[in-house]
């Protein structure tokens, strides 16, 4: 064999094990092993030109890398280890809301930011407590992602519970607000303030539910993942304590 | 529900006889005439999701222990997969005989 084929081929190998190693953790404890040594032996036959395993390193990482990552994460066919109903996801999203949407009244009806007006000091507060305002629903987002992946054990169950608190984030803190102090002279300019707001607080989530997702892995990380075992554990005390009639078949069960 | 193209070459190279992994993914290539290639994770994921859905199974004992490697896993149709084949293998000679009555129209 030729220099260049040989090397194509131990490049070839290399990247493919890191690939393997990029599998959802419970397909890659199962068939890891089993790949690497389909993929030695193609490596070792003479018969398989070195571009043949590039093409296959490419068609299995836009093939089957992304469907087991987007099947794991978006309910697929049987890499979701705990299936809940969807619905039971958007309930840490609706908590952080309803969260928000009180900040909201506190200001808006308790009229807050006008007696922090009366005074310099207080009018120097109130121009600068618009960020921690706007910053809630960011902190408030990544919880809702995280607790939402927990309770779903799917990323599209954090995200709808992400979305459900972003929606009613975005649609009273800054438009209300902002428009109340006038930082914004069109209609247009809240939207868009609201809209960027919106997409900010998803992305937060997204990233709580992120690290809910690898938190989840479980014996990869034996700290992390008794730590989002034991948040599994109180999230489930309280949902059962607030919904005693929840069926049995909703309860998560390990389908491995 | 007409299978895909990887899973049906799947099935009917399992339906001759019990295989591991990598005898699959020559004789797959070999009976498609090249056309259906399969990479070592779209075999095993496609291999999962079959044994998912109870259409193989996984022989605990190797056929020839003193000659394979003890590494291989070995995969047999299921009697459901191989009624899931024939029934796919009668779709497709229906189509066929379809095909066949039916002149296609010529494009002028």
């Amino acid at each position: 064999m030729s220099g260049p084929g040989r090397r194509g081929r131990r490049w070839a190998g290399i990247l493919y094990r890191c690939a393997v190693a990029l599998y959802p953790s419970p397909f890659r404890k199962e068939y890891g092993r089993d790949i690497e040594l389909l993929f030695n032996d193609l490596a070792s036959d003479p018969a398989v030109p070195a571009r043949r395993l590039w093409v296959m390193l490419w068609r299995d990482l836009h093939h089957s890398l992304l469907r087991e990552h987007l099947d794991k994460v978006f309910g697929g066919a049987s890499m979701v280890r705990d299936r809940i109903p969807g619905r039971s996801a958007g309930v840490p999203g609706v908590v952080c809301g309803f969260g928000v949407l009180l900040i909201w009244f506190t200001f808006r009806y308790f009229h807050v930011g006008a007696l922090l007006d009366q005074s310099p000091l207080g009018r120097e507060i109130a121009s600068m407590i618009w960020v921690p305002l706007l910053l809630s629903p960011l902190l408030l987002f990544a919880p809702a992602g995280f607790f939402g992946v927990l309770r779903s054990s799917t990323l599209g169950g954090g995200l709808w519970a992400a979305f459900v608190a972003g929606l009613i984030a975005s649609l009273t803190v800054p438009g209300d607000y902002l428009m109340r102090h006038n930082f914004f002279p069109t209609v247009t300019d809240a939207i868009f303030t609201i809209a960027i707001t919106a997409a900010v607080c998803m992305f937060v989530a997204s990233l709580g539910a992120a690290a809910a997702v690898v938190l989840n892995e479980g014996p990869r990380n034996r700290f992390a993942g008794g730590v989002a075992r034991s948040l599994r554990g109180l999230a489930d005390a309280l949902q059962s304590e607030s919904s005693p009639r929840t069926h049995p078949s909703s309860r998560c069960t390990d389908a491995r | 529900v007409s299978l895909t193209a990887p899973v049906f070459y799947i099935l009917l190279s399992l339906s001759f006889k019990d295989r591991h992994g990598y005898e699959i993914l020559k004789d797959v290539q070999a009976s498609s005439a090249d056309r259906v290639r399969l990479g070592p994770g779209t075999l095993y994921t496609t291999l999962k999701r079959l044994l998912d859905a109870g259409l193989i199974t996984e022989l605990e004992g190797r056929s020839r222990p003193d000659q394979d490697d003890p590494r291989r896993r070995y995969y047999r149709l299921s009697g459901r997969g191989r009624a899931d084949l024939k029934a796919e293998l009668s779709r497709m000679k229906d189509a066929l005989e379809l095909a066949g009555a039916r002149r296609p129209r010529e494009s002028s």
